[in-house]
């Protein structure tokens, strides 16, 4: 199998950071690293709610996608609304009723896998937020290429030359698909093929994060 | 006609008795120790404090139906009982979709135009052509820009004061959908390289709100396309588009995608049911949902065989988690709509 331009197999993912509490004003804060796409979330909750804003049964999520230096569009309020389904299937909402969990996702390098790389951040800046959630989850990037090949973690230059980029988020319990999306159309065996090579990377990131956490948790037993 | 749970005694809950209900919940708070809460909290009525339901607001007045009332008060129970036999509030079985029709070109003063109707939600698309310089880095490319508007004639659970943020969601899932399925190749609205080329602004407008506006703007927007036809323009010396002589030609649309939308609920068993074209009271109560785009070639054919083999764009945003097995039953749901509308969509497109 041909090596791709920075010298990857097809299965590999490039190197992945994911830091702690990079923000010291918001309640949980997460950066992710995807190689050169680097993206930050700010979580502030659960606190209270706008009267517009809350349920009388569960808390609610608000997600807020920023760019780097650009304006938000419509692909921004996409994303807004995938994070935010995703994660009120990951979040314990049932415990904070009347509450609002705000999560800002903010772009800080843009080098292909956004999607995946925010909704990453997101997660673990709930948890580090200290917010219950059900499970963990974890989202790659698979990009089809016209050869018949599927690449994972994709950079710019390999999604724009893709047929179809697919974005998938795996729940860590049970391996199920919470959030799919695909940016072009492939037959079906090569999109459940992409699911399932995404599935089998998202054990990859679920280790990386359980370690930052960690690592984490030490810091803080030492501080006390 | 309407088939009503057979749990609901509608001799316990007459007119006026569902309406002093609808006024001692609504102001009931979680601790509530009423003797009338207690025994509603006994019967498995009430769980827990309700959630006041948006669509109250426009029965109020209107509770002479018992069933009318339960719909109204506890939406999500009501639905339940349905999904419980098998059959949804409107009578379809879970993987029917509702009655679809469509025509074009009813917008003289547009480019192209297409409505749809999938059941009571009726849309309306409508493509205007305009041009602009090509960017320097795509000096050879058109530009597609899609707009679905949710405004107050549809329904009243949007905002006046500013796009809501499904309409812009819907909008950016149109936009993508188009382009990653290649439905028009944007190199053919070019006018003169570098100088001018066309813009494609697809509008679509809904004019009744009663969910899946996703599919059916998706679809009104293809055959808009279909409708549409570019003008005979050329580049004048002092770099203007201007109209020359010659036939209108029709747009060269390469691709057909057809969308459905499923949500997806859990039924006592706990297992995943899914609805295919939901109405909006089962999308409000469902918020998990499931979108499958088959893209069929153009020009289209009776033959079934472009369906099998028809390439598929998946798009779950979030919600409820999903295992292969049931990815691959969402797919073969598009599929089976496919085949439905492919004999209407032949004949329209004739």
């Amino acid at each position: 199998m041909a090596t791709r331009k920075d010298g990857r197999t097809a299965e590999q993912l490039r190197a992945m950071i994911c830091e702690l509490k990079p923000l010291n004003q918001a309640d949980g804060s997460a950066r992710f690293q995807f190689g050169s796409t680097q993206v930050i979330s700010g979580v502030f909750g659960p606190r209270e709610g706008r009267a517009s804003n809350r349920d009388s049964d569960e808390s609610t999520i608000t997600v807020t996608w920023n760019r780097g230096a650009r304006m938000s569009g419509p692909r921004e309020k996409e994303y807004e609304g995938i994070i935010r389904k995703t994660l009120e299937a990951l979040v314990v909402r049932a415990q904070d009723p009347l509450c609002v969990i705000d999560v800002t996702v903010q772009e800080m390098l843009e080098g292909g896998s956004s999607l995946a790389a925010g909704l990453n951040a997101a997660v673990v800046g709930l948890v580090e937020a200290g917010v219950a959630l059900h499970s963990l989850c974890a989202a790659v990037a698979v990009a089809l290429l016209p050869d018949g090949s599927a690449a994972l973690d994709p950079d710019s230059e390999e999604e724009a030359g893709a047929e179809a980029v697919v974005t998938v988020a795996v729940r860590a319990s049970d391996n199920a698909i919470l959030a799919c999306t695909c940016d072009g159309a492939v037959s079906e065996v090569r999109l459940l093929g992409a699911v399932q090579a995404a599935t089998d990377a998202s054990k990859t990131i679920f280790t990386l994060v359980r370690m930052a956490l960690e690592q984490r948790l030490e810091t803080e037993q030492r501080c006390w | 006609k309407r088939r009503v749970p057979t749990c609901w005694n509608t001799e316990q809950s007459t007119g006026t008795k569902s309406f002093c209900l609808a006024q001692e919940t609504l102001s009931v708070a979680p601790t509530s120790t009423s003797p009338f809460v207690r025994e509603l909290r006994e019967k498995n009525w009430i769980a827990h404090q309700p959630r006041i339901p948006w669509p109250c607001r426009e029965v109020v007045g209107k509770m002479t139906d018992p069933a009318d009332s339960i719909r109204a008060l506890f939406p999500e129970q009501y639905l339940r009982k349905f999904i419980e036999e098998g059959i949804r509030p409107d009578e379809r079985i879970f993987s029917a979709a509702r009655e679809t029709s469509f025509n074009r070109g009813m917008i003289r003063t547009a480019d192209g135009s297409a409505s749809v109707q999938l059941g009571k939600t009726i849309v309306v698309a409508g493509v205007m052509l305009s041009t602009f310089r090509p960017t320097v880095g795509t000096p050879d490319t058109g530009r597609l820009e899609v707009v679905v508007e949710l405004g107050t004639v549809c329904s009243n659970r949007f905002p006046t004061w500013k796009p809501s943020d499904q309409a812009i969601a819907i909008s950016h899932f149109v936009a993508r959908t188009l382009k990653g399925a290649g439905v028009v190749d944007l190199k053919d609205l070019i006018i003169k390289k570098g100088a001018a080329a066309f813009i494609l602004n697809i509008s679509v407008t809904c004019l009744n709100y009663d969910g899946n506006v996703e599919d059916a703007a998706l679809l009104a927007a293809v055959l808009a396309l279909l409708d549409t036809k570019l003008p005979p323009v050329q580049v004048s010396e002092t770099g203007e588009v201007v109209e020359c002589e010659g036939e209108p030609k029709k747009l060269s649309v390469k691709k057909l995608p057809i969308a459905l939308t499923q949500v997806l609920l859990i039924n006592n068993n706990n297992e995943v049911e899914m609805l295919a074209d939901p109405t909006a009271e089962e999308e409000d109560e469902a918020n998990s949902s499931i979108t499958a785009v088959l893209v069929l070639p153009l020009p289209l054919t009776s033959q079934t065989d472009a369906v099998d083999t028809a390439p598929v764009m998946l798009h779950k945003p979030g919600g409820m988690g999903l295992q292969a097995k049931q990815l691959r039953s969402v797919v073969s749901a598009a599929r089976s709509r496919s085949l439905r509308l492919l004999p209407l969509l032949v004949k329209e497109l004739k």
